[in-house]
């Protein structure tokens, strides 16, 4: 089966010589979660960038449904449109001066409505908020509501893949439950697949199908989620997941 | 058009933006008005009444050829006003248009785009001035182009760093890969976002160029006779100020007043740029209703189940803390009625999510919370130094040696501008007499406990030299230099790495095993708490719901907060098929008043009496503390709760 | 796209890293260069950039075509524009700046007689502006932190507010009439005395401290919020101590850095000033030149003036970089 998203082989390199990223592949299938752990100057997010298009890459192929987002030609610009991004920051990723229907409409555009992506009330109704915000600035919003806004934009642009990068580390725990639940179950509506980028192995552990970890720009291990936390077989892989701290074991907890 | 709108309508809307718009407003009729109405009257001499002083026809006296002096002010301001705008309006547009080419230049060019820009934002602006009107000559127009063009460096510079930092953020990068057109990205995205500063420099630029013309004019290089401006009108009364001073007067204040009505209106325009300041009515009214309703503390009932529990031998001792703010409509207290105690050597966490009040708690404990906090308690006593009324000068030093605290951003927390064996040895250095190079030894020998290699080095090495972890370990060495009894860390892990943090929790949990140190550990994580404390404290909207230990908490976590917080949680150790559970709604907002408990709105097993009364924080079962009328019990009835409401 | 690391590229960088002062010293020198060339360019593009023909200008009105032609010659107008620019940059590296088309006098010996009093100006105008905004500025803001002395606040800011919109030259003229003229306590015009200078200096140093001042209140109440004041204060090390050894190198820097562009607004001002109370400087030399178009003293001023503005620049530059070497080592 032709996998949602494919990276392979991604180099960008910066001045000096310096690497970002390293030869990284990742792969990514239909309607599945592939979870990507990494720390600080793992590259994880330079590999974000690169696959939007807004870095450009050193050297390597990316593919979605693929087709060669490197390519250029008319329908470059729509393919690159069907991977979308969630930002980490909810208060960074909203423009300030646009009200949230505007901001919706924007990205749709001013075609007829196909369907209730094409809708600003709509898509709000399918992150789960009222309607009535359409009106509202982003600063009215909470952290949380900002980022289900986020994902409605994302949503407007009908992507095949989105790519959530930390999108639930500037959020409360509580908070944090809700937006998880909220993006997995859109990937059962729709079929979407996700690139769920996170430092927190816990909720990596929670949301992902696969997971690759990435340490100094390279893909030092890759597997099927239960795998790669029940049986770590790269040292660094091992280290990670003994240094991720976790409340005191018991057998049954509700 | 959508998004200029908010801005008009805030800066019509406050009162002081409608004073600055009717100043200038009356400015700019009379400059359209003046001219028709005495124009040829001003500029007609009058032989028989020249040199005047004031009087009732001639307020501000006549000139050298009898001319009413207040109405040559009032016909000059046109021509003062059209010169300063085309001035600053030729400044604006070739400065932006020069600075946003430069920053869609790459590399090389860029860079000598920018040198450039810089270079001529050093040069003093009279001077560039000059050197135009030596090429372009004198007169009005040459004037308006010389000044206007000593506009350009600094508005093109503004321009670049401007867009510099719009270009990168998040929404912009977010609008580029939603597929906006490069024509909308422009005029929606950038634009506005930059546009605020820019128009508020473009009123200060224009009071500058009302300045530098009217200078002009005075060298004699500015507007020539018989036509007019403030400036030349200023020169001609500064001449014969001795005969008559008062011909100087009104083009003086008219300057003056002019530049300050533009400052004064672009600093309100700035104000209405900021979306944060755009009110509604309808938030508005709820704001001012939640103020009415006066703020109740409920009776310390805790600070009796303290009392109980606790003893003098305590380290940390709180009772009834309350800690408030000012705000425009009243106080908000976003911690209230907080009590606890801790033993010698005990570690203790505050685990809660934003607004919880956990890090002001830490700071109140701290002693650092000042002016305009308003810190209240019945009793606030650490390691035997009460800290009610603040720091006594008398407790400075017994609070050094007791107390260290350790903040969340190390990098914004050492100081960047001093070596960090200044930053190591200046407490011990000032409280205790002790020399500069035992006082380093010592710091030497801190920094190898923590485990940072070449520890001698290091002290002569600047914080940003250091990486994030390293920061962390540097502030706890320095934290112990006054062998403390407790060491608050707020936060001390969230920056921070999963691997560096797993190695700075081992740290403290050495530390702890080495000498008796308490430790009040702040966090969001509640993973991380239990990871090195005993006992973790869970406060929820400014209060403390639950005091429980940390082998407890799993199975035996008696408030609904609690419960909830469990079950939002992915947590590592847990079945990974559980679905999460988030909470629904929000917490109370600091200036919100709630009668009864502040949980309640979003509890799932919440009674009549829960909205009316607030539950004290009371031992349950002779277990450990809650502050819950309806406490989740294990043993007795570990089935019903958590249900949905009846 | 791949990209090629040339290996004399990869160590410059390595030097850089290895020697940042060093590295600093040369960076700043190299633009120092740089920004002279590019001053001495700009003042010999000033006669080619003048509209028409700016021989006819100079000349005058009632000049024969033979004294226009004799004067082009004289100037060197007539011969190509590169050979003009050697010929300009030659006599500049030797140190001519060429003679005042008014009296013949040496352009240099001219800026010579009149530096002194431009530069006394400036500098004792620097120094009182420095002696009052920085502590008033630091004080203003220590106590107005947290929003405490609101009345204080208000008038603070409406009189700096009202002091920085009175031009220099309308001060000037102002003290010249109270002080110099009805109450005779201090000389107007002409030099000689250090009294000269009093009311000079004061019209200079209006704006400048009003202005100062408020950057100066503005910076320390950015810097007590800062994160490391906090954990000064956690140390319980006693106010003045915090005040010395973190608030005040930390304010000083972002001082520095706009006291250097606050000199080259001072530069400016004393043109003004100078006129106002006909002091024999550079700023009323500059004026009579532009305004009888005398091209080599206004060439001169400018490429003087530009040096010093320059070399002041790099001096704060230095000295920030010093109080804190975050720019320098963090390359």
């Amino acid at each position: 089966m032709t996998p949602a998203l494919e990276v392979r082989d991604l180099v960008i390199e910066y001045r000096h010589g310096v690497r970002a990223v390293d030869g990284v592949n990742l792969r990514v299938e239909p309607g599945q979660t592939l979870g990507v752990v990494g720390e600080s100057g793992s590259g994880k997010s330079s590999v974000a960038r690169a696959i939007l298009g807004l870095t450009k890459p050193s050297s390597g192929v990316i593919l979605l449904e693929g087709e060669d987002l490197a390519a250029g030609g008319r329908g470059a610009g729509r393919t690159r449109r069907r991977v979308q991004m969630v930002f980490q920051d909810p208060f960074a990723s909203l423009n300030p001066r646009l009200t949230i229907g505007s901001a919706l409409q924007e990205v749709i555009g001013r075609n007829a409505p196909r369907d209730a992506r094409d809708k600003p009330g709509d898509l709000l109704e399918l992150v789960e908020l009222p309607t009535a915000m359409l009106g509202r600035y982003p600063h009215e919003m909470s952290g949380g509501q900002r980022q289900r806004v986020a994902i409605a934009r994302a949503l407007a642009a009908r992507p095949r893949v989105l790519i959530a990068d930390e999108v639930t580390s500037a959020l409360d725990a509580s908070v944090q439950a809700s937006i998880l639940n909220l993006l997995t179950r859109l990937q059962r509506e729709t079929g979407i697949a996700y690139l769920f980028i996170s430092h927190n192995l816990a909720v990596v552990r929670y949301v992902s199908d696969h997971v690759s970890v990435m340490q100094g720009g390279r893909v030092v291990e890759s597997a099927p989620r239960d795998i790669l936390f029940d049986a770590p077989r790269d040292p660094y892989t091992r280290r990670l997941l003994d240094a991720a701290p976790a409340l005191p074991t018991s057998a049954e907890r509700n | 058009m959508s998004i200029l709108a908010p801005v008009i309508r805030q800066l019509t809307h406050s009162k002081r933006g409608r004073a600055a718009i009717a100043a200038v407003a009356a400015l700019i009729v009379v400059a359209v008005i003046a001219p028709e109405l005495w124009g040829t009257h001003a500029a007609t001499p009058d032989y028989t009444a020249t040199m005047q002083g004031p009087s009732l026809a001639h307020p501000l006296g006549t000139d050298e050829l009898g001319r009413d002096n207040l109405l040559r002010t009032l016909v000059a301001t046109r021509l003062s006003l059209v010169m300063a705008l085309s001035a600053s309006v030729i400044g604006l547009s070739a400065g932006a248009v020069l600075g946003a080419l430069v920053t869609l230049l790459r590399g090389g060019a860029r860079r000598v785009g920018l040198g450039a820009i810089g270079l001529l934002v050093m040069f003093p602006s009279v001077l560039l001035t000059l050197f135009i009107i030596a090429i372009v000559g004198s007169g009005t127009t040459a004037v308006v182009i010389a000044v206007g063009a000593a506009l350009i460096p600094e508005f093109a510079r503004l321009t670049v760093t401007l867009s510099s930092s719009v270009v990168e953020r998040d929404f912009m990068l977010a609008a580029r890969t939603l597929g906006v057109s490069p024509r909308a990205l422009l005029s929606r995205h950038l634009l506005p976002n930059i546009a605020e500063t820019l128009i508020v420099q473009t009123t200060v630029a224009f009071s500058v160029s009302l300045m530098t013309i009217a200078a002009l004019s005075f060298l004699g290089l500015g507007v020539q006779a018989p036509e007019y401006d403030w400036g030349l009108l200023l020169v001609r009364g500064l001449q014969t100020i001795s005969v008559t001073p008062f011909a100087a007067v009104g083009p003086s204040i008219a300057l003056v007043m002019a530049s300050l009505v533009f400052t004064y209106l672009g600093e309100e325009m700035g104000k209405s740029f900021n979306p944060r300041l755009w009110t509604r009515s309808v938030l508005h009214e709820n704001r001012r209703a939640r103020a009415a309703a006066p703020v109740t503390t409920t009776p310390s009932v805790h600070a009796r189940a303290v009392e109980a529990a606790g003893s003098d031998t305590d380290l940390v001792r709180v009772s009834g803390l309350h800690v408030g703010f000012p705000s425009g409509s009243g106080t908000v207290h976003p911690v209230r009625d907080v009590s606890f105690a801790m033993a010698p050597g005990e570690a203790v966490g505050i685990v809660g999510e934003s607004g919880s009040g956990k890090s002001l708690t830490a700071l109140a404990i701290s002693g650092l919370l000042d002016d305009p906090a308003l810190v209240s308690a019945d009793e606030l006593r650490v390691a035997g130094i009460d800290l009610r009324d603040g720091v006594r000068r008398s407790d400075r030093r017994a609070l050094a040696e007791k107390v260290s605290v350790v903040f969340q951003d190390p990098a914004a927390s050492l100081n960047p501008a001093l070596r960090i064996g200044a930053q190591m040895t200046e407490e011990i250095r000032h409280h205790r007499t002790v020399g500069a190079s035992d006082a380093r030894s010592r710091a030497v020998a801190l920094l190898e406990r923590v485990g940072i290699p070449s520890p001698r080095a290091r002290l002569s090495d600047y914080p940003h030299q250091l990486s994030g972890g390293m920061r962390q370990r540097v502030m706890i060495a320095a934290g112990l230099m006054m062998t403390p009894r407790l060491l608050i860390a707020d936060e001390p892990t969230t920056a921070l790495d999963v691997t560096v943090q797993a190695q700075v929790l081992q740290i403290l949990r050495d530390l702890r095993a080495d000498q008796e140190l308490a430790l009040l550990f702040i966090s969001h994580d509640l993973a991380v708490v239990a990871d090195v404390c005993e006992r973790v404290l869970v406060m929820y909207a400014g209060t403390i719901v639950e005091d429980i230990p940390v082998a407890d908490i799993v199975d035996g976590a008696a408030h609904p907060y609690t419960r909830a917080l469990l079950r939002a949680l992915p947590d590592m150790s847990v079945d990974r098929e559980t679905p999460l559970q988030g909470i629904p709604g929000a917490p109370p907002r600091p200036d919100e008043t709630v009668s009864g408990c502040r949980y309640a709105a979003r509890c799932p097993i919440v009674q009549d009496i829960c909205r009316t009364t607030a539950p004290p924080l009371v031992p349950v079962a002779g277990r450990h503390d809650v502050a819950c009328f309806f406490p989740f019990d294990p043993i007795n009835a570990p089935e019903a709760h958590d249900d949905a409401r009846a | 796209m791949s990209q090629v690391t040339v290996p004399g590229v990869r160590a410059a960088k390595n030097w850089v890293s290895a020697h940042p002062w060093l590295a600093f010293i040369v960076r700043r020198a190299a633009f120092l260069v740089v920004s002279v060339l590019a001053l001495a360019l700009a003042t010999f593009l000033m006669l080619q950039l003048i509209p028409g023909d700016p021989v006819t200008r100079i000349a005058g009105e009632d000049a024969t075509p033979q004294s226009i032609e004799q004067l082009r010659r004289e100037l060197g107008l007539d011969r190509p524009l590169w050979e003009q620019f050697t010929a300009y940059m030659g006599n500049l590296l030797t140190g001519d700046l060429g003679t005042s088309f008014q009296n013949g006098r040496p352009v240099g010996e001219i800026i010579a007689d009149r530096l002194p009093v431009t530069a006394t100006l400036a500098a004792c105008s620097v120094a009182l502006v420095l002696l009052i905004s920085v502590p008033a500025g630091i004080l203003i803001g220590s106590m107005t932190r947290g929003g405490r002395h609101r009345a204080t606040e208000s008038s603070f800011v409406t009189s700096t507010g009202i002091a920085a919109a009175i031009p220099d030259f309308v001060a000037g003229t102002l003290l010249a009439l109270v002080f110099g003229v009805a109450l005779r306590w201090l000389p107007v015009g002409g030099v000689g005395t250090a009294a000269a200078f009093v009311l000079p200096v004061i019209a200079l140093s209006i704006r400048p401290v009003a202005v100062l001042s408020r950057i100066i209140r503005m910076e320390t109440l950015n810097v007590l919020s800062l994160e490391y004041i906090r954990t000064a204060e956690s140390k319980r090390l006693p106010p003045m101590r915090i005040y010395r050894t973190h608030v005040l190198p930390n304010v000083l820097t972002a001082a520095l850095t706009v006291t250097g562009l606050l000199l080259g607004g001072l530069i400016g001002g004393a043109v003004t000033v100078e006129n106002v109370f006909a002091l024999p400087g550079l700023g009323t030399v500059v004026v009579q030149a532009v305004t009888v178009r005398d091209y080599p003293v206004i060439q001169g001023v400018m490429i003087v003036l530009g040096i010093a503005v320059l070399l002041i620049n790099t001096f704060v530059d230095a000295l920030v970089a010093l109080l804190d070497p975050r720019s320098v080592l963090a390359n």
